[in-house]
């Protein structure tokens, strides 16, 4: 067992440079500046919110996976995104509705209403 | 090692043509790709599908391949033929996935994949579930991992290893921690590991954003009078007036007792009042006193009376 890691999160708060996006493998430099020009990848100051790490890393698979250009995988990516948050949002809704009522057995009564007022 | 059939992972006859080829390996990559797929072990698949592409796409290493003959079966015992010669060099690995190391039956056709071009090693993925007061407070965690190695030979080998992973507070599902050089070790430095994190569903809180919900079971007594209840948040137990004539459904707000964070979030407690059960006579009596005296009609604005 070794001491406690200290990794980075890769978050909107983290900084990370152009080189830590770079220097993977996952893309060039000329790469970057295409998938900042889709959207995909914003900057920040003199840096990039960490979480870009995660995207570029994704983009990169994606687009050698799937023999798609960057226009495409931008595309992708965008519907991906989507599809995570609905699926969130439907796991949420779902989680509200059959949240069970803590140390008690009896039913749980319907709480169609309960939408409306919030 | 064991014989690998690359036309059957990929669904070819022998006879395909460059573009069946290509074909096949589009259709597989949109059906097992990791990222979009939704078909279980797919990463393990479309690992075995990048190699037998990696194959049959370069007519020089396909050549060789179908050299060795069409008798052999998947997954018979393999040993290349005295004398073999393969391709040299094993490719760019340009369609391999992230973290993929060949088969040691690739590897013994055409020489190393990965280790005659790579300089780094291959960044690693690994998820790790940890509990909602783990995420609230920060842990640490002990991250088990099995990354492919080289031994002394060049073969790939897995190693097992331990790593205590500091958790910062306020992680949010989905998130990533990069530990840097925790990836596969290469010859100009190791790859990196990417932990994505999961927060396993909680008996009593739900998760929404930063928002943390729970559910207050009141008496009809409390919510109709109003009542302090002593409600639980992760950081402790918080005393919180129910006002009077509360109703189920409604939801009262902690501010600030959500998951940590630039703001952090709020703690929401959903009234649900909870009827008393009319198990006894008392109880019968006490019910049909309130039919008597409260004249309280739910459903009157539907009409139906």
């Amino acid at each position: 067992m070794t001491d406690a890691l200290q990794g980075l999160l890769l978050d909107e708060v983290e900084v990370v440079s152009r080189a830590d996006l770079c220097d993977n493998g996952w893309v060039t430099s000329e790469e970057l500046d295409l998938l900042i020009a889709l959207g995909l990848v914003r900057q920040r100051g003199d840096g990039y919110p960490a979480v870009c790490l995660s995207i570029v890393r994704r983009a990169a698979r994606l687009k050698r996976g799937l023999e798609a250009d960057w226009e495409s995988v931008a595309v992708i990516m965008d519907l991906l995104q989507e599809i995570e948050a609905l699926k969130n949002e439907l796991r949420s809704l779902r989680a509200r509705e059959h949240q069970p009522l803590a140390r008690t057995d009896g039913p749980t009564p319907l709480r169609e209403n309960e939408r409306h007022r919030n | 090692m064991q014989y690998r059939d690359y036309y059957r992972i990929m669904g070819l006859e022998r006879t395909a043509s460059a573009e069946d080829i290509k074909r096949a390996y589009r259709k597989l990559a949109r059906r097992y790709h990791p990222d979009v797929s939704k078909e279980s072990r797919a990463e393990e698949r479309f690992k075995e599908i990048g190699e037998a592409y990696e194959v049959l796409r370069d007519p020089e290493k396909r050549a060789a391949y179908d050299r060795l003959g069409s008798q052999w079966q998947a997954q018979q015992d393999f040993t290349p033929p005295p004398g073999w010669h393969g391709t040299s060099g094993g490719g760019g690995g340009a369609h391999v996935f992230e973290g993929q190391e060949f088969s040691d039956f690739f590897e013994s056709l055409f020489g190393g994949g990965r280790r005659g071009g790579a300089a780094r090693g291959t960044d690693q993925s690994a998820h790790l579930t940890i509990t909602l007061e783990d995420a609230f407070h920060g842990a640490t965690k002990p991250v088990r991992l099995t990354i492919p190695q080289r031994d002394a030979q060049g073969r790939v080998v897995p190693e097992l290893r331990t790593l205590n992973v500091r958790i910062p507070k306020g992680i949010q599902p989905g998130q990533q921690i990069r530990l840097a050089g925790q990836g596969s070790p290469g010859r100009a430095g190791a790859g990196d590991l990417y932990l994505e994190i999961a927060i396993a569903p909680h008996p009593l809180y739900r998760l929404d954003g930063r928002d943390l919900y729970l559910t207050a079971p009141v008496s009809p007594w409390e919510a109709a009078l109003g009542a302090r209840l002593k409600v639980p948040t992760l950081a402790g137990t918080v005393e919180v007036r129910l006002p009077e004539g509360s109703q189920s459904g409604q939801k009262l707000r902690l501010k600030g007792r959500g998951m940590p964070g630039t703001p952090p979030g709020d703690q929401y407690v959903l009234v649900e009042i909870v009827n008393p059960k009319t198990d006894s006579e008392k109880a019968r009596e006490l019910y049909r006193a309130m039919a008597r005296d409260l004249a309280f009609d739910p459903r009157a604005h539907w009409g139906t009376a």
